[in-house]
């Protein structure tokens, strides 16, 4: 869930040789992958309006660009308010406008989170994981940064939207950042180079699984006033499945940057998700009620999966871009 | 405070100033429950999606990053329950929190921590350009109201006025010669500086 969506032409799953072998009703038709691309089209512009004003008063610098990261941020609120519509209507909620605001600032939220754990050394890593469980246990958080003062002015609306005391709500919160903790310890750590193979790989697919499975409960959480527990596990294998989409898209980047993920370590990687989306995608049908927020997410999840496969291969290509796609 | 900038947003960054005033740490918030769900009685796993006891060995070493604690079934959780432990409502329990008198220590715990400093602020803000455009802003407001939308504000007004002297008559109850405010003073509910 921490990347923007990249969006390429438009391809129905079938033209991909995506068959469910007795099933094929999950596939969406070219009308459903449309509207994927509509909403998106019309989310881009709305995250514009919700964000650059939080942007302007807190951390105007960020406007001016550099790297490219403020159309970054925009993206990945787009993808997130787009995901947020999909959640909301599969928890039996319009996605009004407030809802879809909600979805927005947590896509800011996230990408500023990933850049505090990202972008500023393993120190500042650490640090920041510290400050962030001092904010989870205790509410307070030292701001000092034009970024902080944007994260937590974000964070503090989000956290007045909702009951940020929900028990489902609380709980996502705190299993996102463990998950997120876990996989920083990960990367920072030296124990993963002892690893056998295997329990590398176990590793690395579970912590995938839980960075973006938690992180999507988290935005429905924020999204609708209640979510069912039935729902709790199809919309975890939805999260699993974007992580490992993305890691496959981000592949080359990735390893330019030393962060081994599932995707960029299994042998067949492209094969190896055909088969995690087939997968994933039979459960979500199966386990979630038929309405049109199942089929947003089983469209945007098709539609996604093509556009990172096709990423993939172009950065193979030419592996000198982080971010080769764009609309 | 610049003119794009929420209201909101500047009270959530001028409470974290607080911090600092404080002359015992306290928490603000604690959303962190990890310690409560981690005891709940039944614990739901979102990968597999099969709902356990408290402990029970059939919960896979996978899962363990995935459970979310409950206190009680929800009705349509029956049947997800694991064929191992098979959780009943038999173990069902209240959640480590008490609904309403929750929302009463909150308030009291708020007002003893940042009373003085809230009024301080507040006398502050009302008399700054903001504070007096935000009166302006309620006062046209109040005006513009319906004759019933008045009445009914009063009402709540009314009601919140009656709450709040409640709340003291019970903080005072409460409070009976033990201080609660967790630096051995005896608590003044706002009144006395917290330097």
């Amino acid at each position: 869930m921490h990347r923007p969506a990249a969006t390429g032409p438009s391809r129905s799953a079938a033209s991909h040789g995506l068959t469910l072998s007795g099933d094929e009703l999950w596939q969406p038709d070219s009308a459903q992958i449309e509207r994927v691309d509509e909403l998106i089209r019309g989310y881009r512009r709305e995250v514009v309006t919700g964000l650059e004003p939080s942007v302007r008063a807190h951390y105007p610098e960020l406007l001016e660009d550099p790297g490219g990261e403020y159309r970054k941020m925009l993206e990945l609120s787009t993808k997130m308010t787009l995901v947020g519509h999909a959640c909301c209507e599969i928890a039996g909620y319009p996605y009004d406008e407030r809802r879809r605001l909600n979805g927005t600032l947590f896509g800011c939220c996230c990408f500023l989170a990933d850049s505090f754990i990202d972008d500023f050394g393993p120190d500042a890593t650490r640090e920041y994981l510290e400050r962030i469980e001092l904010l989870l246990t205790t509410g307070w958080f030292d701001v000092r940064t034009p970024r902080e003062e944007l994260f937590y002015a974000i964070v503090s609306r989000l956290f007045a939207a909702r009951d940020v005391l929900d028990p489902i709500l609380r709980q996502a919160i705190l299993l996102l950042f463990e998950a997120q903790r876990r996989d920083t310890e990960l990367r920072l750590g030296d124990a993963i180079a002892s690893l056998p193979r295997r329990e590398l790989l176990t590793l690395l697919r579970l912590c995938a699984r839980d960075r973006s499975g938690h992180a999507i409960t988290v935005l429905t959480g924020f999204v609708a006033p209640e979510i069912e527990l039935s729902l709790l596990p199809p919309l975890f294998t939805a999260g699993a499945l974007i992580m490992h989409i993305d890691d496959h898209g981000d592949c080359f980047s990735d390893l330019r940057h030393g962060r081994l993920t599932y995707l960029n370590q299994v042998r067949n990687p492209a094969a190896t998700l055909r088969r995690i989306f087939l997968e994933h995608i039979a459960r979500l049908h199966a386990g979630l009620p038929a309405n049109d927020g199942r089929d947003l997410m089983v469209a945007f999840l098709t539609r996604y999966f093509l556009t990172r496969l096709e990423k993939h291969r172009l950065e193979r290509k030419r592996s000198d871009s982080a971010w080769a796609v764009y609309e | 405070m610049s003119a794009a900038e929420p209201l909101g947003d500047v009270i959530a960054l001028k409470i974290q100033e607080l911090r600092g005033r404080q002359s015992t740490a306290r928490p603000l918030v604690r959303i962190d429950n990890r310690e409560a769900t981690a005891n709940a009685p039944f614990q739901f796993d979102t990968a597999e999606a099969c709902l356990h006891r408290n402990g029970c060995c059939a919960i896979p070493s996978g899962s363990r990053t995935a459970l979310y604690g409950l206190w009680q079934i929800p009705p349509q959780a029956r049947a997800f329950a694991c064929p191992t432990c098979r959780p009943g409502d038999d173990d069902e329990d209240e959640m480590a929190s008490d609904g309403v008198k929750d929302y009463v220590f909150g308030m009291l715990s708020v007002l003893d921590q940042f009373g003085s400093v809230i009024r301080e602020r507040g006398r502050e803000f009302r008399e700054s350009a903001e504070g007096r455009e935000l009166t302006a802003g309620l006062d046209g407001l109040y005006r513009n109201l319906e004759d019933r939308e008045r009445a009914t504000l009063q009402v709540v007004l009314n009601s919140l006025d009656t709450l709040l002297s409640t709340v003291a008559e019970l903080d005072k109850s409460f409070d009976g010669g033990r201080s609660h405010n967790g630096n051995g003073a005896a608590s003044r509910n706002g009144d006395g500086g917290h330097s």
